[in-house]
């Protein structure tokens, strides 16, 4: 009879994911350091909302290669995220499919990435933008990578990382994002 | 209870009514709050879950996207539940993301592990999981107020006292018309018993409402006071007769004593019991004694020892049977002689025939007594005389009868007509001497015969006589019949002489037609009584008596010779018996000589005389 209390927790314990993982490692230095609690960097901040989107959207089938490919987040250009991006992706799965890190100087091959975070030059940004789709969650940074076709803008608001939706894009790239999500982004472009 | 049970039952049935309307009421409204109040927390507990798992939903985007403000307006939205006191988000780690409070004392409660609602004395303690695609990504917490549920209670609590005092006052106002029904009744009969009972009228009737139970009660009662009332006139008509009588009787004993006074005789009056309570004065002046010493049974010591025991005993036997008191005794004068009384006493009845009182007279009677025993002593003297007389007359008689004869038989020649004739006076006086003689010595034989314990058939005595009279019937061509005739204690020559006197008279005393004389006997109680019937020449009733004298003859002419001494020996015979002879007759009807014979012979000698000169 002693065992089943001491499995409880365990249990419980696992369906824990990586970015909750990840807030409850920071909620706990938090508490651990009364004084000064180290705040969680922006890229980190951003690197958890790029796992959260994937909880909030919803791809067609041929958005992946195959039933058992992953999601997979493609970094395309310079990487902001470093292995924070890889740890908190570790052990994730989706419907069935496993959360897979990739990274690529350019576009890569179409169906190789369900959620594609830009960071290029701006020049390149709409002409990846348009290269990518359809079926692949756009993110990049700024109000500008939304006006040129990006489906997801990360902004910055009073210091908190906000982000900015393009439902248009989105319904064009065949994508359905939840209204939970949308709820809670800071403007939905047309 | 007791209180109760003394209560009118008007308010009995006012206090039922009231009592089963409450209970009912409270324990319906109570039910309904119990079951309501169950029903609620169940509905609540599933309401507040569902509440609590929409919030949750809501809330995941923020909490994903760290965007407390978008969390604390999803909490917000539990505003719109006034009951609702607050309600916290907590992330995966257990950090407090978003607060939601109605008032600003509101502190968030730790989020629970276990169990999704707590339950505490006056709230409820809400935990839901914030659940994205299978992960848990935090808690939400609520507190909600139970204070609802008091309300609830209250509410329906001042409900149900609502209804109960509506519902009282309802029942109040219907009891008080239909309990009438039922008082109403019960008063009737209880005034109708109250008049009854205090003005003593049996004709009060009660007024009966209705055919239930209570009509039934109504009925009976009126019944029952008819009854009363019938009894109760009866008992009045009693009295009063019963008053009315002893008034008469009381009268009736003022007037007997008054009348007792004036009379010379001693003159008593008794109880019913015997008692007796009245003596007159001529009663204390013979006795000379006082009321006091001889009244009840105090006369007894006046009574002659030898006489005491039988009169008691008549005396007695009267009082039990109401018969007549009559004896013949001696009583002790004032100076202690004892003289002869005939005592009488006889009962006095009301109209029903109770014995209301004896009165009673003392007769001194000893000069009678005397004078009777002379008269008895001349009369044996005198029979004695005339039985020696007629039988030493015989022989002088019988000389003067045979001698005449001899007379006429050797002499008649020598005499001459005129000799002759008187020689014929001498012979017919001769031979009626005979016969006068004879017949008085039989009549006087009567008197002296002896009394017999044999029994003899009167028919044979009767057919005897007939023979002894056979000439005189075949010359008269008279007829004699006869009925079965009984055997009697009697001699038989004493039947045979009275049966062949009366059939002799019978035929003496003929009218013109053959005679027919018919014998028959019947039992009239204690005796025989005979008939001789004739069709003869008949008795004017004012002879009846006479003619059973001595020499007592009706005719004197040749045409119906005899002595005149036939019917004086047939009393003396029947009288001999204790019998009795008497004759009914209508002249020229017929007569019919009657008899009575004791079926049980009489004590031997003159049994009565006996008795009074003991």
């Amino acid at each position: 009879m002693a065992v089943v209390p001491a499995q409880l927790p365990r249990a419980r314990a696992r369906p824990l994911s990586g970015a909750v993982a990840f807030l409850f490692a920071f909620a706990a230095a938090a508490l651990q350091s009364s004084a000064a609690p180290p705040a969680p960097t922006e890229s980190q901040v951003k690197a958890a909302f790029l796992l959260n989107f994937t909880k909030f959207t919803e791809w067609p089938a041929s958005a992946f290669p195959a039933a058992s490919s992953p999601l997979t987040i493609c970094v395309i250009g310079g990487d902001p995220f470093g292995s924070f991006l890889d740890t908190i992706v570790q052990g994730e799965s989706l419907d069935g499919r496993k959360i897979a890190v990739r990274r690529a100087p350019t576009v890569p091959d179409h169906g190789l990435c369900q959620l594609a975070y830009l960071n290029l030059p701006l020049a390149e940004t709409k002409k990846a933008v348009a290269a990518l789709q359809p079926g692949v969650l756009t993110v990049g940074e700024g109000e500008k990578f939304v006006d040129d076709g990006g489906i997801i803008g990360f902004v910055l608001d009073n210091n908190h990382v906000r982000f900015l939706v393009n439902l248009s894009a989105a319904q064009s790239a065949g994508l359905k994002l939840s209204s939970r999500m949308l709820s809670v982004a800071k403007a939905i472009g047309k | 209870m007791t209180p109760f049970r003394d209560l009118p039952i008007r308010q009995k049935l006012l206090l039922i009514a009231m009592l089963t309307t409450a209970v009912a009421l409270v324990a319906a409204g109570s039910t309904i709050v119990f079951a309501d109040s169950l029903l609620f927390q169940a509905f609540l507990r599933r309401d507040l879950s569902a509440l609590a798992r929409i919030v949750a939903e809501n809330s995941t985007a923020a909490l994903s996207f760290q965007d407390p403000q978008a969390a604390g307006e999803t909490l917000a939205s539990l505003h719109s539940r006034v009951h609702v006191v607050g309600a916290c988000l907590y992330d995966a780690a257990g950090v407090q993301f978003a607060v939601y409070r109605r008032s600003p004392g509101f502190n968030c409660p730790a989020p629970s592990q276990g169990e999704r609602i707590r339950e505490s004395r006056d709230a409820l303690y809400v935990s839901e999981p914030v659940v994205l695609r299978g992960s848990r990504i935090g808690t939400l917490v609520f507190v909600y107020d139970l204070g609802e549920i008091d309300e609830r209670i209250a509410l329906y609590g001042s409900l149900v006292l609502a209804v109960l005092l509506g519902s009282g006052i309802i029942a109040f106002a219907l009891s008080s018309r239909l309990r009438s029904l039922v008082s109403a009744p019960i008063a009737a009969l209880v005034e109708a018993a109250m008049s009854v009972s205090e003005t003593g009228d049996y004709g009060i009737r009660a007024r009966k409402v209705g055919n239930d139970e209570l009509g039934l009660l109504a009925d009976r009662f009126n019944d029952m006071l008819t009854r009363i009332e019938q009894r109760e006139n009866e008992l009045k008509r009693a009295i009063a007769d019963r008053e009315t009588a002893l008034r008469d009787v009381e009268r009736e004993r003022q007037r007997v004593r008054f009348m007792a006074e004036s009379m010379p005789q001693k003159i008593f009056t008794a109880l019913p019991d015997g008692s007796v309570d009245y003596f007159n004065a001529q009663w204390m002046e013979y006795t000379g004694l006082t009321f006091e010493q001889i009244r009840d049974w105090g006369w007894t010591r006046l009574i002659h020892p030898d006489d005491l025991e039988e009169n008691v005993r008549l005396w007695r036997h009267s009082v039990e049977t109401g018969e007549p008191f009559h004896l013949e005794h001696r009583f002790r004068r004032a100076d202690g002689v004892y003289r002869w009384h005939l005592s009488r006493a006889r009962a006095m009845r009301d109209s029903g025939g109770r014995i209301l009182m004896w009165i009673g007279s003392n007769t001194e009677i000893q000069e009678q007594k005397e004078k009777e025993a002379d008269l008895r002593r001349a009369n044996e003297d005198l029979q004695q005389f005339a039985y020696s007389a007629s039988h030493d007359l015989q022989e002088p008689i019988r000389n003067v009868a045979v001698y005449s004869e001899i007379v006429a038989d050797r002499y008649s020649a020598q005499l001459d007509e005129d000799g002759r004739q008187f020689l014929e006076f001498i012979r017919e006086g001769g031979r009626r001497l005979a016969v006068l003689v004879n017949d008085l010595l039989a009549y006087t034989r009567a008197s002296m015969a002896e009394l017999t314990e044999t029994t003899i058939d009167s028919a044979a005595a009767l057919r005897n006589a007939v023979s002894n009279l056979s000439e005189a019937i075949r010359e008269s061509s008279a007829v004699v019949t006869w009925d079965a005739l009984p055997e009697v204690h009697m001699g038989e020559a004493h039947l045979q002489q009275v049966f062949q006197n009366l059939v002799a008279n019978a035929v003496k005393y003929r009218s013109a037609a053959p005679p027919a004389i018919h014998i028959s006997a019947l039992r009239a109680g204690d005796f025989w009584r005979f008939s001789v019937q004739d069709n003869g020449i008949g008795i004017d009733p004012k002879y009846r008596e006479r003619i059973f004298g001595v020499f007592k003859r009706l005719h004197h002419d040749r045409k119906y010779s005899g002595t005149g001494i036939g019917l004086a020996i047939c009393q003396r015979v029947i009288e001999r018996y204790g019998g009795r002879i008497w004759v009914e007759s209508e002249p020229g009807l017929g007569a019919t000589f009657y008899f009575t014979i004791p079926v049980r012979p009489q004590q031997s000698g003159p049994a009565k005389l006996a008795s009074a000169a003991g």
